[in-house]
């Protein structure tokens, strides 16, 4: 069973124009359809089986706070495939390591910031991401490397820092106006 | 994460019966559908209809199924969902495969 721990933290730093932004403790889902703001904090073991259970959450978290089905699927691909990148090549062949995420989600936009302490990426930039070649033969059609396209496909912005050992990758999305 | 066949008139329809082919089974999906595939004959159709959720793992899984087959085999999908279908779109992967709204549809029409 793999070990996961969910804790959602209070947080008591303001992200941005603080008059603007109220960072709400444990995300409550539901009712106050005025809430500037909320903020979900989750830190789990790297690996498949934990990303699966992190994307779950995640949903559910942008489900209650009203996102639609298509900006969901958005949203929850380009999550999984940065996450998977994390599991794959920051902790790589089973290495144990720890990534924290931290959703920021407002009216306008929403923030996932993952960040981990396993390897730097190449280079320390994003890479570039370039789309996958399909006019090639059959047998010549690639099984991977789609992932970083995707990411830049479906994000609005995407930026990526390296700090004190520390990878830091922030995923934000344009959301649609409601009403 | 299961696979089912059966079949309509010639066509072999393989439907997944888990929701999501993501990083965590994407081996295990490519290796059944190995063996699933290898004693079928002519037109297989691949029934993601119960599948919400793919990443690019699952998609290159898909793809890894297809490059498998023999010369006389053809590999075409049903019933993909909306993230599925984005998946396939973003990444023109959508031009490689035959894609129907669903499996009686796929079996129904003529294989090119």
């Amino acid at each position: 069973m793999p070990r996961l721990l969910l804790r959602p933290v209070p947080t008591d730093e303001p992200d941005g124009p603080a008059a603007r932004q109220t960072a709400k403790a444990n995300a409550a889902p539901g009712g106050d359809g005025d809430q500037p703001g909320s903020v979900l904090r989750l830190t789990f073991d790297s690996g498949s089986a934990q990303v699966r259970v992190v994307l779950s959450k995640v949903s559910t978290h942008l489900t209650a706070a009203g996102l639609g089905s298509s900006e969901l699927g958005t949203i929850e691909l380009a999550l999984a495939e940065a996450l998977n990148n994390v599991v794959e090549h920051a902790y790589p062949d089973d290495m144990q390591g720890r990534i924290d995420l931290h959703l920021h989600l407002t009216s306008v936009s929403l923030k996932i910031h993952i960040s981990d302490r396993g390897g730097a990426m190449p280079g320390l930039n994003l890479p570039p991401g370039e789309p996958a070649r399909v006019d090639v033969p059959s047998k010549d059609l690639p099984e991977g490397g789609f992932g970083w396209f995707l990411i830049r496909s479906l994000a609005s912005d995407l930026t990526y820092a390296r700090d004190n050992g520390q990878n830091h990758l922030t995923l934000r999305f344009d959301l649609a106006r409601t009403g | 994460m299961e696979l089912i066949s059966h079949q309509i008139s010639d066509t072999q329809v393989i439907t997944v019966k888990g929701a999501r082919i993501d990083a965590s089974v994407a081996i295990q999906f490519k290796d059944r559908m190995r063996e699933i595939t290898a004693p079928m004959d002519g037109r297989i159709v691949l029934d993601l209809q119960n599948v919400a959720f793919i990443d690019s793992s699952g998609l290159g899984a898909i793809v890894a199924a297809m490059k498998q087959l023999a010369a006389h085999q053809k590999l075409d999908l049903a019933g993909l969902t909306p993230t599925v279908d984005k998946v396939f779109r973003l990444t023109r992967m959508d031009t490689i495969f035959a894609i129907f709204p669903d499996a009686q549809t796929a079996a129904a029409s003529r294989a090119n």
